[in-house]
């Protein structure tokens, strides 16, 4: 087939010159497309939701001292901050309950990474096994007490390690296979609430007494619930709700 | 054609095309990141790898509607046919595309912890309760690996264009999933009403565009010819262009491309062997009927490809009374041979 008499009664075949009106319009289209496909990418990247101000220090190992408490949740009371203690965990989806357990009441030195948000801190303990440093077997403070208050809360189970810093945004339904996984590994639950005014609140949750979820609860991670418990004011910057299984709902 | 199977067998257009759509995949990839990384920055950054499984997960589902889109509009204009010649490439890269966003979630979201990750990813979603839109992208990535890896010609001709046509078309099972992945996966998480409008008119232009051209069609294949009382006329040969053809619909199963071309008519099955394009919507080209989807030939007088390739289409038998054509409906045996019947200068039977 000449290409003149394939312009006249333009027919494409694909192993051969392309006719000349084709062309144009495959040139085109193929214009427009790319412009069309950049647009998209530019307008769903800029509508995404802001996944807040979490950091997670990965470039910046740090030392704390402390006294740790597994109570309700591996923590270190720091010695310089006594109202404001940071949650321990492992590196990974994992607590840190079976390296800190023989650590409880102790003062110790801990080597890692911090993650924070909103003033709430958390440590990622460093994998090697002098990460932790015992200065003394049992520490002399106990932990003061808060007065409890009943309350009901509406917001989002979310695992603490993620929604500090480690994954971001670490909530919403997206997250949700994340999260499950995360506390099943026992990292602590928290269920972050936002307020009327826009602002974020936490709490650090305690169900049915154990620091187990069960499934029951984990079928509500991720999803907007109501919790109705106790709130204890332990330390001026950390506030736990105890609650039952059952006085969570969804609030969709 | 299958004389022999390569992997790819290479021609200017393809390489053309390919290197486009690699562009434009990697133009909306690094697009997405540089934009959701300018606009989330410092201490409100998303996570480098989300980014990437958001930018994977949403250039997956734009290249699904390119590729969706491409076979209706090809029934409008012929034009679309260079989308259409290598779009079994485009599946394939959508295919990469998407099987990437997935091994990302896989990795990221299920591993590091106590489960296997897509244990933790899968069973975690199911049996927890609620929707489980992971599965549902699961499952319709299975369904596009089927698809990708069956997407060449060696099983084209080994399952049979029959077979293989009504497993592509799993794609509108996978797509109908892929939607419900989105609508109960990101569009939970992510509320702003942009995604949910440029999803409507994705939807709506994949099923509108399928639609108007499931209508033509049908509007088409009403044009039936009475064929039960033998030969049937199927108009004036001075209707047929040179070089084209005359579709002629028998029943809404079978339908006939009447050929002129050279002084000759032969007529021959309208479907292609190869993939079933409609062969009446192609042309003559170097002597050889030309398949307007894939370029493959048949010689107008055997309905055979010529050799090497070995395809073959039915052919019928044709005479010309007066200034009309008439059809014998009864199909010869694929690659029969038949004389063409001859036309004279005046447009009678030679």
């Amino acid at each position: 087939m000449d290409e003149q008499s394939n312009n006249r009664d333009p027919f494409y075949v694909g192993y051969l010159p392309m006719p000349v009106e084709h062309r144009r319009f495959v040139r085109t289209l193929v214009v427009l497309l790319a412009l069309w496909i950049l647009g998209v990418a530019m307008v769903i990247a800029m509508v995404m939701r802001n996944p807040g101000d979490a950091v997670w220090n990965t470039g910046n190992e740090q030392s704390w001292t402390g006294t740790f408490t597994m109570h309700p949740y591996p923590m270190l009371i720091p010695d310089n901050d006594l109202q404001n203690p940071l949650l321990v965990v492992s590196i990974g989806k994992h607590g840190a309950h079976d390296r800190l357990a023989p650590f409880d009441r102790s003062v110790v030195k801990v080597r890692g990474w911090e993650l924070h948000r909103d003033g709430r801190r958390l440590i990622e303990l460093a994998d090697d096994g002098d990460a932790i440093t015992m200065i003394s077997a049992v520490g002399e403070r106990s932990p003061p007490r808060g007065v409890s208050r009943a309350v009901v809360v509406e917001g989002e189970i979310v695992d603490g390690k993620c929604y500090l810093g480690a994954m971001k945004p670490g909530d919403g339904q997206g997250h949700r296979s994340c999260a499950v996984l995360c506390l099943r590994g026992h990292l602590p639950p928290m269920i972050a609430t936002t307020q009327p005014d826009g602002t974020t609140g936490y709490h650090l949750l305690v169900i049915d007494g154990t620091t187990e979820l069960s499934d029951e609860v984990l079928a509500m991670v991720a999803r907007p619930v109501r919790i109705a418990g106790m709130v204890a004011h332990d330390y001026e910057g950390l506030s736990v709700l105890y609650a039952k299984s059952e006085d969570i709902t969804p609030s969709e | 054609m299958t004389n022999q199977y390569k992997l790819v067998q290479w021609n200017p257009h393809k390489k053309i095309y390919d290197l486009i759509v690699l562009g434009s995949v990697l133009a909306y990839l690094l697009t997405f990141f540089a934009v959701g990384s300018i606009v989330f920055r410092g201490d409100h950054a998303i996570s480098p790898p989300i980014l990437a499984i958001r930018a994977l997960g949403t250039c997956a589902i734009v290249l699904l509607h390119v590729i969706l889109c491409i076979g209706p509009l090809a029934r409008f204009t012929p034009r679309m046919n260079a989308l259409l010649y290598n779009r079994r490439h485009l599946g394939v890269t959508f295919f990469c595309v998407a099987s990437l966003h997935a091994l990302l979630v896989v990795g990221y979201y299920g591993g590091f912890g106590v489960q296997n990750p897509l244990v933790a990813v899968l069973a975690g979603a199911y049996r927890d309760g609620g929707v489980p839109y992971e599965f549902f992208g699961f499952v319709a990535l299975v369904i596009f690996f089927v698809m990708a890896a069956t997407s060449h010609d060696f099983w084209l001709a080994n399952l049979g264009a029959s077979f293989w046509k009504t497993l592509h078309m799993g794609v509108y099972i996978a797509y109908a999933l892929v939607v419900l992945h989105v609508a109960f996966g990101a569009m939970r998480s992510e509320t702003a009403s942009v995604y949910a409008i440029l999803l409507g008119i994705g939807v709506l232009c994949v099923a509108g565009l399928h639609l108007a051209a499931g209508i033509r069609a049908w509007r088409q294949d009403r044009k039936t010819f009475d064929h039960t009382s033998g030969w049937i006329d199927v108009g004036p040969v001075a209707e047929i262009p040179e070089d084209r053809a005359r579709i002629v619909h028998l029943d809404n199963a079978r339908s006939v491309a009447v050929f002129r071309y050279e002084g000759k008519l032969s007529a021959v099955s309208n479907v292609c062997a190869h993939q079933g394009g409609p062969l009446g919507e192609g042309k003559i080209v170097g002597g050889c009927i030309t398949c307007p989807w894939h370029g493959y030939q048949y010689l107008p007088g055997c309905g055979q490809s010529p050799p090497p390739y070995t395809e073959k289409i039915p052919t019928y038998e044709l005479r010309v009374e007066g200034d009309h054509v008439l059809l014998n409906p009864l199909p010869k045996p694929p690659g029969t041979k038949i004389e063409p019947a001859n036309i004279s200068k005046d447009g009678r039977d030679g």
